[in-house]
């Protein structure tokens, strides 16, 4: 019973997707289309035991409908601001791409900018003031899906 | 599954339905969006990908204007006029209302905004993003009809047109004078970057030309880059009068202009960009203060003077953001948010917001500015900035020419679809 609880629990955080193992993530386009949100369940060992794909991607798609949630759960305006220089995913852009990072070597990435070790134009001086949660959020939303 | 895992769920599903559906009705509401320019479209725009339950209408007269980024690239040839056009109507796409008419009165307690045709409307949230409008009381002589002369090509309007054709009749041996006007105003570095396009190509295509930039200032942004810049590609051929020496433009009389310093001009063509001042629709809602521009909460972007109105843009009294099209854009993401986040009984999102410019002295040398921008006692505060470095190769210069190019198709299709 314990573990059905704790099990209970995850599904309730479902709100935090990332947190279940579950993204929702924008189409390649960046638009807004919530009946169409993409739903991959990386770790499905992550998911509640008895709730299968289809299931968790109904589930998703049902918050997703109801709630306010944005292509990529952005509430920040930063969340929403990488893509006017990089892009986004899919753009053949000559500005580094954010795409095809893992999130932590994005997390990394972030990092080194912000320390000053990594060489770039704009980037290191738009991450100084930037808060580890607010970095670890960047590469949560712009990483590829691997941890 | 077994059943009873199944019953869980399905009780989950239940208790949590009616809590997104609770969300979902508290957010359903009427915003009013005035201009639709980088800041009232990126704030239409975002309003709708975030919370397509709330009913946005964008007031804004023109189908198709010129954007401010880019034009002083059309002017010159670098690209073409048509590139540089874009409208509200991809909106109407993503649900946005688009209503062609201008905002001629905004009551700013009751809400309610009448258009041109006497329509009114009215909303739970009013975004005023109408950008700027020249002042005509600063320079003598200076005025809707003399500026037809001495084209700005600021506004996005046929005046574009105008300089780009009287650009293209510049002969050898020409003067051209291009006088920028004291802080604030809408891209500061266009001036600059406009004498330094103006350069490249006079510089091609013309002999013993010469530009002259007639200053109401003392400092400019990017100022030690431009001059860098123009010493590399064009030594001799730019002269910047700062105030300090006189070069402030006060009258225009005919083809002649006269500075502080006394010194008279009759350059072959002239570009004279007014001082500025927000919108009129702006000043008529009681939006502005006496400095001519709209007084914020930097938290949102509420107007200080009215509740339940935002003023984003370059009519916002924002420094030290400067009034470019990246911070109208940024600008208007975080009253998206902040609406959306109040509207569903959410805590705000955090003032957090950016700026990168770039400014083109050649088709493959660009440089760029950025900052990052806080709430820090109540007051936008800038947490940091930047700019390229001065010691840089020709190869960061040509990616930054290329990064702007990039950054222009990625903005405009974020904010105008």
């Amino acid at each position: 019973m314990s573990q059905t609880k704790a099990r209970i629990g995850r599904v309730r955080i479902l709100g935090n997707l990332h947190t279940s193992g579950i993204s929702a993530r924008p189409p390649p386009d960046g638009r807004t289309h919530t009946g169409a949100v993409a739903v991959c369940a990386q770790r499905s060992d992550m998911l509640p035991a008895g709730m299968n794909l289809p299931l968790a991607a109904a589930l998703v798609r049902l918050l997703a409908a109801c709630a306010v949630i944005t292509p990529a759960c952005a509430t920040e305006t930063i969340d929403l601001s990488c893509t006017i220089c990089h892009g986004t995913p899919g753009d053949t852009s000559r500005v580094p791409s954010l795409s095809g990072f893992s999130q932590q070597t994005l997390e990394q990435m972030l990092r080194e900018f912000r320390a000053g070790t990594r060489a770039g134009t704009a980037m290191p001086r738009l991450m100084k003031p930037l808060t580890d949660a607010e970095l670890r959020r960047l590469a949560q939303r712009f990483g590829n899906g691997t941890p | 599954m077994n059943r009873r895992r199944r019953s869980l769920i399905a009780s989950l599903l239940a208790s949590s339905l009616p809590l997104s559906a609770r969300a979902a009705s508290a957010v359903t509401a009427r915003v009013l969006v005035i201009g639709g320019g980088f800041a009232g479209a990126c704030c239409a725009h975002t309003l709708r990908r975030l919370a397509p339950e709330i009913e946005v209408t964008l007031i804004e007269p023109r189908r198709h204007f010129f954007t401010g980024p880019y034009t002083n690239a059309a002017i010159v040839g670098i690209c073409a006029e048509g590139d540089i056009v874009r409208g509200p109507q991809p909106l109407t796409d993503t649900g946005v209302r688009w209503i062609a008419q201008r905002a001629v009165t905004l009551d700013p307690v009751r809400r309610i905004v009448r258009t041109e045709d006497g329509a009114e409307l009215s909303a739970e949230r009013i975004v005023v993003a109408p950008g700027v409008v020249m002042r005509w009381d600063v320079i003598e002589g200076l005025n809707a009809t003399s500026s037809e002369q001495l084209p700005h090509a600021w506004l996005g309007d046929s005046q574009v047109f105008n300089l780009r054709q009287r650009f293209e009749a510049v002969r050898d041996g020409a003067t051209v004078l291009i006088s920028a006007p004291a802080n604030p105003y809408r891209c500061p570095p266009g001036p600059y970057e406009r004498a330094s396009l103006m350069a490249w190509r006079l510089s091609r295509t013309r002999k013993r030309c010469k530009i002259l930039i007639a200053d109401a200032k003392d400092d400019f942004t990017k100022r030690a880059l431009f001059q860098l810049g123009w010493d590399t590609l064009y030594p001799g051929m730019i002269e910047w009068i700062p105030r300090a020496a006189g070069g402030e433009l006060i009258a225009v009389a005919g083809d002649e202009l006269r500075l502080h310093n006394g010194t008279r001009l009759r350059p072959q063509l002239a570009s004279v960009v007014p001082p500025q001042r927000a919108a009129d629709i702006a000043q008529a809602a009681d939006l502005t203060d006496e400095s001519g521009w709209c007084p914020i909460d930097p938290n949102n972007f509420e107007s200080l003077r009215h509740p339940g109105i935002h003023v984003i843009g370059d009519a916002a009294a924002a420094a030290p953001m400067p009034k470019s099209a990246f911070s109208a854009n940024s600008q208007a993401k975080l009253v998206a948010l902040s609406i959306v986040a109040q509207l569903a009984g959410r805590p705000a999102p955090q003032p957090r917001l950016v700026n990168t410019c770039y400014s083109l002295l050649a088709p493959d040398y660009g440089i760029s500015v950025g900052g990052f921008y806080g709430v820090v006692s109540d007051r936008l505060s800038t947490l940091n900035d930047g700019a390229s470095p001065l010691a840089a190769s020709r190869e960061t210069r040509a990616s930054e020419a290329a990064y702007a190019q990039d950054w222009y198709a990625h903005i405009t299709r974020d904010t105008f679809g």
